[in-house]
């Protein structure tokens, strides 16, 4: 089979952290001008404002607003693991991945005790 | 200037304000979603009126798009090779900084 883009890289855990890190990233960047014109409608008045707000209190729109924060915190914890690997702490590779795993374990724990709290259960 | 030759300013600004964005991400889920307050006209804008609170959002609002912005450029540049194209890339990424900035403070400052 004639390599591909993906299959010709070794598609290890660095590299996946890596390719992770920019979807997410832009998927935050997407996301970022809605959020903005949304929390716009606190400039319309109170009528505005809180139809829009009654009309975002859906739990489907909750469950996405979940997810949202598991992308915010692959994207933050990946991002301070970048640095900690700049600053040439844990820079072997049994390092580099231990600190990946317990990272995305860490932030996979925050994520899941966080899902009652966003479905408005809590 | 060496840093802004080599992109070094840009990529501890990357990093700093990543570290920042870490800060006031928590604060911010921690009080929309944890802290149990009304998402109501009433509740926002009396939280706005706060001169700390809209010190606080409106770093946000800037470290928020700089960063954003700026890595979405970065990565943009790894795949437009023609200068017009990274041209345009750099232009279309201002102006929406600008325009984001200019909605968000007014949102920050006048709701």
């Amino acid at each position: 089979m004639a390599p591909t883009k993906l299959t010709r890289y070794r598609m290890k855990t660095g590299t996946w952290a890596f390719v992770l890190h920019r979807l997410a990233g832009l998927g935050l960047m997407a996301y970022l001008p809605l959020h903005i014109y949304v929390t716009g409608s606190l400039t319309r008045g109170p009528e505005e404002f809180n139809s829009v707000m009654a009309l975002l209190d859906h739990p489907g729109l909750h469950f996405l607003e979940w997810g949202l924060l598991g992308i915010v915190l692959f994207h933050a914890l990946n991002g301070l693991r970048l640095i900690v690997l700049d600053l040439g702490w844990m820079s072997d590779l049994r390092g580099q991945k231990r600190l990946f795993l317990a990272l995305i374990g860490g932030g996979a724990l925050v994520w899941l005790a966080a899902f009652p709290f966003f479905m408005r259960w809590l | 200037m060496a840093s802004r030759a080599s992109g070094t300013g840009w990529f501890i600004f990357q990093r700093a304000s990543g570290v920042m964005l870490v800060a006031l991400f928590g604060l911010h889920f921690g009080i929309m979603h944890f802290s149990g307050a009304d998402l109501d006209y009433a509740t926002v804008s009396t939280r706005l009126s706060g001169n700390l609170y809209r010190a606080v959002d409106l770093t946000f609002l800037v470290l928020a798009l700089g960063h954003g912005l700026f890595g979405a450029w970065m990565v943009a540049g790894d795949y437009l090779h023609r200068p017009w194209l990274r041209l345009a890339a750099l232009i279309l990424c201002a102006g929406a900084g600008l325009g984001l900035f200019l909605l968000g403070a007014v949102t920050i400052l006048g709701g």
